[in-house]
């Protein structure tokens, strides 16, 4: 014990030896503050945790600095689930005396357990939930959160009290009287929880009384006769045939009894356990459809996978057979333009000849190599073969064989159209005109006219235009 | 007989963690020991 002034160590003396002041009334409040302390200790110790607060709050009263009173208080804060106050009185409990205190040891062990520091202050705020719940009026709401709170078996004391009374009320008696159980397993002097079953007691003892009030009275025999046995039961006069034995056998309203138990056995098979049987069966074959169809829808899948690869071949072999095609084409036009060249150069065909044969080949076809060969062809034979031709479509022309000038002409002009400065394009347009070919002609004549205005046969070309 | 009504009124709701602040600062902490301090350091006043 230490001075309240200057903080000295106090002997057993009435005064402070260091200041010299009165210490009497001290000494007698640390001692009351201790009775109260050992007190509480006792209460804890028996799980009267209720009591054991009171006593050390007590205690504390005379003496605040009174640690182990403190924090003996909030360990049983922390027993009965109210963290936040066992918590306040540990960190005051550090604060008066840091050093080797139990207090700082209890708050590095909650601390540490974060989940079981989690989950109480979880259940508080449920718990807190609940009362607004029930200031609200959602009565079945509050009820269904602390029957969850509950059956996660929390420490919280107020919970079972609180849904005790919620038990209470809705007629739950024994569960009622199972929750205030576990409240007093945790606070063996919880007032509340013991008045609580204290009523509930009560109302059963009640409930007992009344049970026994409605057992109905013993019968007494009154009287018996020849052919009857007359009774009392109550306020009941009962008169029973007598002599006449009951006989315990297999007769037709047993026999009936029976039929019908068995009928009525039989409905109820039918009605109650064949639908779930229908169902059951229903359910697998709808999942054998369900499958199959997975399956049906994979395999078509599949096959429109195959029909794309089928279109993308058949692609491929168009392609491949236009190339070859094509390959075929540049072949033959290679063999043309050599035969023709040969010949040209051998003298055995004419211009005329190795033209004609030289419009029948694909030009583009050709290499480079060819393109050059049929462009010097081109060069050395059109011009003559289109003097021929048109020497030939204007003799056919004025024997008035307009179908054969046609033919003739049409092939100079497509070697050479600028033949005869116009004159072709005239005996082509008039060829055109003669023949019935009114469109052709009015393209030709109007080319002429376009082209060639000095032309001799322009004038004769624009009055046959305007003919037309 | 329980008035439920009158019970549910005595239900509080409970403190949570995060309201230790306030509960230390709130916390009245005079013990006798301060009122015997309070009532010496009168008397010496007076006299």
């Amino acid at each position: 014990m230490r001075c309240f002034k200057c903080g000295c160590v106090l002997t057993d003396a009435p005064y402070c030896a260091n200041c010299g002041e009165d210490v009497t009334i001290y000494q007698r409040i640390i001692y009351l503050s201790n009775i109260h302390y050992n007190e509480g200790l006792k209460r804890a110790e028996i799980r009267d945790l209720s009591g054991a607060v009171t006593s050390l709050s007590k205690s504390l009263k005379y003496n605040k600095r009174n640690l182990e009173a403190r924090n003996l208080l909030g360990l049983v804060y922390y027993e009965m689930g109210y963290l936040a106050e066992a918590l306040t009185e540990w960190i005051i409990s550090v604060n008066i005396s840091p050093a080797e205190n139990l207090a700082s040891v209890y708050m590095k062990e909650v601390e540490n357990d974060r989940e079981q520091l989690d989950s109480m202050n979880q259940t508080i705020r449920k718990y807190n939930q609940c009362l607004q719940y029930m200031e609200a009026g959602s009565d079945d709401l509050a009820f269904i959160q602390l029957k969850k709170l509950i059956a996660e078996k929390p420490k919280l004391v107020d919970a079972y009290q609180l849904m005790g009374l919620l038990l209470i009320r809705r007629r739950q008696y024994a569960s009622a009287r199972q929750c205030l159980q576990r409240a007093l397993s945790i606070d063996r002097g919880n007032l509340r929880a013991i008045y609580y079953n204290t009523e509930l007691r009560q109302m059963n003892d009640f409930a007992g009384r009344s049970q026994a009030e409605e057992r109905p009275e013993p019968e007494t025999k009154v009287r018996r006769e020849k052919n009857s046995v007359e009774y009392t039961r109550g306020n009941d006069t009962i008169i029973q045939p007598a002599g006449k034995a009951y006989h315990e056998g297999f007769t037709m309203p047993s026999a009936l009894n029976v039929v019908i138990g068995a009928l009525i056995g039989a409905a109820i098979v039918w009605f109650l356990f064949v639908p779930a049987k229908i169902q059951a069966v229903r359910q697998e074959t709808n999942d054998k459809i369900l499958s199959f169809s997975d399956d049906l829808a994979s395999k078509d899948a599949e096959i429109e996978d195959l029909n794309k690869q089928l279109q993308s071949v058949q692609t491929d072999v168009t392609t491949a057979q236009q190339q070859s095609d094509t390959a075929a084409a540049a072949i033959s036009g290679y063999e043309s333009l050599l035969s023709l060249q040969q010949e040209y150069s051998a003298g055995n065909s004419n211009a005329l000849t190795v033209a004609k044969g030289l419009t029948s080949i694909n030009r583009d076809a050709l290499s480079t190599k060819g393109q050059e060969i049929y462009d010097t062809l081109k060069q050395e034979t059109y011009a003559t073969a289109a003097a021929s031709l048109y020497s030939t479509g204007k003799k056919a022309f004025n024997n008035e064989d307009y179908a054969t000038a046609v033919t003739n002409l049409e092939q100079a002009y497509a070697m050479d159209p600028t033949y005869g400065s116009g004159d072709l394009i005239y005996y082509l347009a008039a060829s055109y005109e003669k023949a019935g070919n009114t469109d052709k002609a009015k393209t030709m004549y109007q080319q002429l006219i376009d082209q060639y205005p000095n032309n001799s046969k322009v004038t004769t070309a624009k009055t046959a235009l305007s003919k037309l | 007989m329980i008035d439920f009504e009158e019970e549910i009124k005595k239900f509080h709701p409970v403190h949570e963690i995060g309201e230790v602040e306030e509960l230390v600062y709130d916390k009245e902490l005079t013990d006798m020991t301060d009122i015997l301090k309070e009532m010496l350091k009168d008397r010496k006043k007076k006299h």
